[in-house]
């Protein structure tokens, strides 16, 4: 067991958790998000939020609000077929993919990782500090779309292009946006969310597209070659 | 990040952590014009049917002492943790949205400013590089927009953002230089200024996302234990009810009373 202590907390207008923080608090979104993406006492408690959900300097508020983010911001989500774009079925395959979400405080190198399973580890999605922290509220959907994508089988099989932010030859990058791994995931969820992301607002935008822009210029070993207009 | 072929966890699993509460935020006092700027962060991302009208009154204020709430956004951000990216980001999309260009020297500055050295172990699990970019590649907007309006100095900054090592950085300057009025005519001075390796980025297409490849079967992408899924849809939001059944018993979900603090 690890111990360790709540940096401090970013600006929460700007990080997006006083928009979304009260939207959380609603009893039939937790009992929802709560069963649908396997949370469980045990990894929520001790300080991680279980006592106080509503309570949007706590890690588990702040996860459900990526959860919000991530079920509510097409216009017609309740419309998440998978022929639709990944801002209406993202939630779903997130859902679908991930059983059993822990809150853990980690070694400050990641801010999620994705236990898939193999060598009978168990199946499992753990956020640590950095995701509850460091990331805005666009940012944690984000994560949660690209780790469910590491959870359905795929993952990174390239290194960094020379040019890359996230260090030249180091394993970790997908080899271009047509292999459809966790990046290109991630990517296109913001680029939606930009594009056409409602109850939400201008800046959270912006900021998802500076983030979506940032990944598609170093995250494949091929680059994709558009922007986002 | 996926570490299931490399990272094992060993016996300590299962275990679960503890988090302590943090250190208490140290307060500043703000000038009027810092206040302007507090003001504008506050409704950044506000909501409500007077959200608008808040955002413009706020953006406004600052707008009415453009220069002097350039200089205090420097100071407030100066005045940031170094990992506070949120907070930084905030301030200088604020001094973006000034549309003014006493703003330049400003964000120029931010985009100048060497990016340290990567702190974290795994940067692909989390970049210290990637959030420093970030920041930067939003300042750089700030001055496309300026340069958009037909500020020189503007364009000149983003000439001088080509010199820098960020692919990013440089992506969206030469995006910004290709999209000011005649920028075509730019192309060759551009291609000049990058090396044979980086002219790619002058082939970069701004792409709408309905135009770009999609992901066309994402039920194929699920796992086996994804497919067969059974779980309750999202509930429904206020003013929209009965369509499906969403109701998901927590046996153990938290209640949703306890803990306010927003």
């Amino acid at each position: 067991m690890a111990t360790c202590s709540i940096p401090t907390i970013p600006n929460k207008d700007v990080s997006g958790d006083n928009l979304y923080g009260p939207r959380i608090c609603n009893q039939a979104f937790i009992d929802w998000a709560w069963s649908a993406h396997g949370f469980s006492k045990k990894y929520w408690d001790d300080g991680f939020g279980y006592d106080a959900p509503c309570n949007n300097s706590l890690p588990l508020s702040r996860t459900l609000s990526g959860i919000w983010l991530l079920n509510y911001s097409a216009d017609d989500y309740w419309n998440e077929q998978w022929s639709n774009n990944i801002l209406h079925w993202g939630r779903r395959y997130v859902r679908n993919q991930i059983d059993d979400l822990r809150a853990k405080c980690g070694d400050g190198s990641a801010i999620a990782t994705a236990f898939s399973g193999f060598l009978g580890i168990g199946r499992r999605v753990e956020l640590y500090l950095g995701f509850f922290y460091s990331s805005n509220v666009p940012a944690r959907a984000e994560t949660l779309v690209h780790e469910a994508r590491h959870m359905g089988g795929k993952s990174h099989n390239a290194r960094f292009p020379s040019w890359s932010a996230y260090g030249s030859g180091r394993s970790g990058a997908d080899s271009s946006w047509g292999y459809n791994g966790a990046w290109m995931y991630g990517a296109l969820y913001l680029w939606w969310f930009y594009a056409d992301g409602r109850r939400t607002t201008s800046a959270l935008r912006q900021s998802a597209r500076q983030r979506a822009n940032f990944v598609i210029d170093n995250a494949f070993a091929t680059h994709p070659g558009f922007t986002i207009a | 990040m996926d570490q299931t072929l490399s990272r094992g966890t060993g016996p300590e699993v299962d275990a679960a952590d503890s988090l302590q509460p943090g250190r208490e935020t140290i307060r500043v006092v703000l000038s009027p014009i810092g206040q302007r700027v507090l003001n504008y962060l506050s409704v950044i991302n506000a909501s409500g049917d007077d959200a608008e009208e808040r955002y413009k009154e706020a953006v406004g204020a600052m707008r009415e002492f453009a220069a002097d709430a350039a200089a205090e956004i420097a100071r407030m951000e100066c005045g940031c943790r170094v990992r506070d990216y949120s907070g930084r980001w905030g301030l200088v999309y604020a001094a973006s949205e000034l549309h003014h260009p006493a703003a330049l020297p400003y964000l120029r500055s931010v985009v100048m400013t060497p990016i340290p050295p990567e702190e974290s172990a795994d940067p692909h699990g989390f970049s210290t590089v990637a959030e420093e970019t970030i920041v930067r590649t939003t300042a750089v907007d700030g001055v496309v927009q300026l340069a958009g309006q037909g500020h020189a100095e503007a364009i000149e900054a983003l000439f001088g953002f080509l010199r820098m090592p960020s692919i990013s950085i440089k992506r969206a300057a030469v995006q910004g230089l290709l999209n000011v009025r005649q920028g075509e005519s730019l192309r060759g001075k551009i291609e000049a200024m990058l090396c044979p390796e980086e002219r790619f980025l002058l082939d970069i297409r701004p792409l709408d996302v309905r135009r770009a490849t999609q992901i066309d079967d994402p039920e194929a992408d699920l796992s086996e234990s994804g497919r067969i899924a059974q779980k309750a849809t999202t509930p429904d939001l206020p003013g929209r009810t009965g369509c499906i059944d969403a109701r998901a018993t927590g046996d153990d979900s938290p209640a949703a009373g306890s803990g306010k603090e927003n």
